[in-house]
């Protein structure tokens, strides 16, 4: 094949006109990215789910240090547990009285 | 980047999604002009263009707006139609007279004129024949009239490698072309 009909085989096809995009073409992607930006949220909401767990163990594992340093702390300054835990008793949960 | 795509461009990563559609509208013709030359059945190029926007949607964050918009988005579309031909060269590697119009079969046989459709699926049969690479590189060359320069920053490839398939491609697709009009005369 000569060089003169490989060019025109390229310049005829350069020619060719591409379709046009269908009317709702448009509206198809937005589909897809609103589907998208839903499965986002979705996955967030999904993480913090997962991580509620840890965060409730957590969490009862420090009130259960704060309250056995409290304990300890009180117990060396009484040594009464129960004069102690009256002391704190008033002194904290029924201080409004 | 023109004003307009970088104001919209602005909206868009404040949180206003559904202004991205303004963006299709004003880009959609020219991705399918990218895609068609690589894709010519109808409902797999809309898929293809639909990927195109998909990807540059998730990949919004890291614009930086140093290119147009345009460019970027056609680097985008090249790289959907590369995987798109990587994924299909298993299946399309021979080569398919049987495709061809009547038109485009008498231009192998030696008729002076062809036009641009029967031209475009000619070229089309024949690329089957070449690699992936050397398909993007030929048809940003030939078809859409592009630099090599420019097609270093489309596809991502050194200078040297694009005039290495450019040329390869040229000699294969040439080979491609007279093995073809041999068989037509066969016929």
């Amino acid at each position: 094949m000569n060089e003169k009909k490989f060019e025109q085989l390229f310049r005829a096809a350069r020619a060719e006109p591409a379709p046009a995009p269908a009317q709702d073409f448009e509206a198809r992607v937005m589909r897809t990215v609103h589907r998208q930006l839903a499965g986002q949220e979705a996955s967030m909401l999904e993480q913090l789910s997962a991580m509620l767990p840890r965060l409730a163990a957590g969490a009862a594992v420090v009130i259960a240090l704060c309250l056995a340093t409290d304990l300890c702390l009180s117990s060396f300054v009484q040594p009464d547990l129960s004069a102690g835990l009256n002391q704190l008793a008033e002194q904290w949960l029924f201080a409004a009285k | 980047m023109s004003d307009d795509d970088a104001e919209l461009l602005a909206r868009i990563r404040n949180g206003a999604a559904d202004d991205f559609s303004e963006l299709v509208q004003r880009h959609q013709s020219q991705v399918f002009a990218i895609l068609y030359r690589y894709e010519r059945d109808r409902g797999r190029l809309e898929d293809l263009a639909q990927d195109t926007f998909i990807k540059a949607w998730r990949s919004l964050p890291q614009f930086d707006g140093r290119a147009p918009f345009a460019h970027w988005l056609s680097r985008i579309a090249v790289n959907v139609a590369l995987d798109h031909l990587r994924k299909t060269k298993r299946q399309r590697n021979e080569i398919g007279l049987a495709d061809l119009g009547e038109d485009a079969l008498d231009w192998l046989r030696g008729a002076d004129e062809v036009d641009s459709r029967q031209a475009a699926e000619l070229l089309a049969v024949a690329m089957r024949e070449l690699s992936p690479a050397e398909q993007v590189v030929i048809t940003m060359q030939e078809l859409e009239g592009h630099s090599i320069k420019e097609i270093c920053v489309r596809t991502g490839s050194s200078s040297v490698a694009v005039r290495v398939r450019a040329m390869r491609a040229r000699q294969k697709l040439r080979k491609v072309l007279e093995r073809m009009t041999e068989e037509t005369k066969l016929k």
